[in-house]
């Protein structure tokens, strides 16, 4: 199992060296047998001890809901967003708090969604030479590189591919719907992605109606054999 | 303790089981009807799409190369569905099989089943359009067709079109009363003679009945209204008929989690079954084409841009629903 994903993996990264799991995992045996006869104290890198409240959660996925649909940086050093584009993206559009929707349920495991997110960013920056950041792999990367590496995890059948899958759709759902608000409050404080679509706003007291609706002409012949709009 | 008995059980409450608890109440059986999902009034229907709301009642099964939407509320999909009531065309009912003979048992015909479906169209009831009641995108598309040489019309729909306003939020539930599901004919209908309905009541398996006079025990679980992964309760009610319905997705796998109580199921369960099989295909329109080309103008200088305007069937052709033609070649041509 191990051996396929790591043949699976390998094309992929189009490296001169193998990095596999199994390597890894050697390594990590090894660390483990040496931490066990002579205990060091462990750092652990912020990227990978990552709280829900833990900004750099927050940025990892800021960075990833960028990735998917980019907008403008918020404030000059803003690193998550890579500020690729001007106007709003998915991050202004409320991807983080979709994410943290309690309906939407996925709150508990957006820790372990940003540590998976980073492994894989620092798995890439080994294997294209880039030198990785380990407080925050993927937000270090340039868009170029973290465009690169979501295509390889949603578009190739990498690792993890359903599950980062499922967190790229609540992205675009926070763009393109604004599930986390009523809409009708959505449209009233001027979501970005329901104003770039062109979503109408409700009448006055908050509900849609459409008086007119329809070009009243007859626009076509109906088929010869249809009966009261049911086919023969 | 007893079981709790009844005479009939009936899983689902949409149109496969909204229809003969009315008819068996009005009979005079004791019908029970199970509902895995929660009841919603039209007060209830939110037009908004917040997580939370809409998505109660609203199931999307995920397979491979299909994704199938179902309402899950009492009244079933008959909540959230388009209200598109068309009759099958007839040619479908002479379909043969590889062996040469005819699919459908004898008795069924379109012509056989038209007052049935007369029956049900003044139930409901079912609105024929005309022209002034086809929306904008019914209106594109019925000009295309002409353009393009071919025949279309309106789409009958199960919608009052005295309350309607056309607010293209049909699938969250219509808050006017105007679609006419089953919470507005059948459901009353089947309370109002002594047919009790169960919301949040999640039908696990079909059993043999312990107790003397009655064949089935159904075993249910309620829901966490909040969490529908969460039960709050369990029970079990012993029937003489059950009847199935929960829907293209729901009652094959009742039927499959009850195989080994039941002494197993035919291998075609949860196979070769038909849900209401679509393709949908976006088309992204020219303004200025719908203009010049179609001649269409629905307000100065605009000629269309109303996509997220009325209900979302309304006009359709029925070109390609060639008798004639090869089986599998066969489709209608709808506007949604």
């Amino acid at each position: 199992m191990i051996e396929r994903e790591d043949e699976r993996l390998a094309p992929s990264t189009g490296v001169s060296f193998r990095l596999t799991r199994r390597a890894l995992l050697v390594r990590a045996a090894a660390l483990a047998a040496a931490w066990t006869i002579r205990p060091w104290p462990i750092g652990v890198p912020p990227a990978f001890g990552q709280a829900m409240d833990d900004p750099a959660m927050t940025q990892t996925l800021e960075a990833y809901a960028d990735t998917l649909i980019p907008g403008e940086k918020r404030f000059p050093a803003d690193r998550a967003i890579a500020g690729v584009v001007s106007g709003a993206g998915a991050v202004q559009a409320g991807a983080i708090e979709m994410l943290n929707f309690p309906p939407v349920g996925l709150q508990p495991a957006l820790p372990g969604f940003a540590l998976g997110i980073n492994v894989l960013a620092l798995l890439y920056a080994v294997t294209h030479r880039i030198v990785p950041d380990l407080t925050g792999p993927f937000v270090a990367l340039d868009f170029a590189s973290r465009t690169d590496l979501l295509v390889n995890i949603l578009d190739r059948d990498g690792p993890g591919r359903a599950a980062l899958q499922g967190l790229a759709s609540v992205c675009f759902l926070a763009y393109h719907t604004a599930a986390y608000l009523p809409t009708a409050v959505a449209i009233r404080d001027r979501h970005p992605g329901l104003a770039a679509i062109g979503f109408p706003p409700p009448n006055t007291d908050g509900v849609w109606r459409f008086p007119e609706f329809s070009y009243r002409r007859v626009l076509a012949v109906a088929h010869p054999h249809s009966q009261c709009g049911n086919p023969a | 303790m007893a079981n709790e008995t009844t005479d009939v059980l009936i899983i689902g409450t949409g149109f496969g089981g909204s229809i003969p608890g009315y008819y068996l109440a009005a009979g005079g059986a004791r019908v029970i009807m199970l509902e895995r999902g929660p009841r919603l009034s039209s007060d209830q229907f939110t037009q908004s799409l917040q997580i939370g709301g809409f998505t109660r009642i609203l199931d999307s099964i995920g397979g491979t190369g299909i994704t199938v939407t179902a309402g899950n509320c009492v009244g079933g999909s008959s909540v959230t569905y388009y209200a598109a009531s068309l009759r099958a065309p007839s040619f479908i009912f002479e379909r043969r099989g590889t062996l040469g003979r005819r699919i459908w048992p004898a008795s069924i015909t379109r012509r056989s089943l038209d007052r049935w479906y007369r029956r049900v169209e003044d139930a409901l009831p079912v609105s024929e359009l005309s022209w002034n009641d086809v929306t904008y995108a019914g209106g594109v598309f019925a000009a295309a067709c002409t353009r393009a040489g071919h025949t279309c019309q309106p789409v009958p729909v199960a919608v009052d079109l005295t309350r309607c306003t056309n607010c293209n939020w049909m699938h969250t539930g219509c808050r006017f009363d105007a679609k006419r599901s089953m919470l507005l004919n059948y459901i009353p209908g089947a309370e109002a003679y002594g047919a009790e309905i169960r919301p949040l009541h999640e039908v696990q398996a079909i059993q043999p009945a312990e107790s003397a006079g009655y064949r089935y025990a159904v075993s249910y679980l309620q829901l966490d209204p909040n969490d529908y992964r969460v039960s709050v309760g369990s029970g079990l009610i012993e029937a003489k008929i059950v009847i199935v319905a929960a829907g293209a997705m729901g009652t094959p796998v009742i039927l499959q989690r009850s195989a080994p109580f039941l002494g197993g199921m035919p291998p075609a369960v949860g196979r070769h079954f038909s849900a209401n099989g679509d393709r949908v295909t976006m088309a992204a329109l020219d303004e200025r084409k719908v203009h010049d080309l179609l001649g269409l103008e629905r307000a100065p200088g605009v000629a269309y841009d109303a996509f997220p305007i009325g209900k979302p069937i309304t006009s359709m052709t029925f070109d390609y629903l060639d008798p004639s033609a090869p089986e599998f070649s066969r489709f209608a041509l709808q506007q949604l």
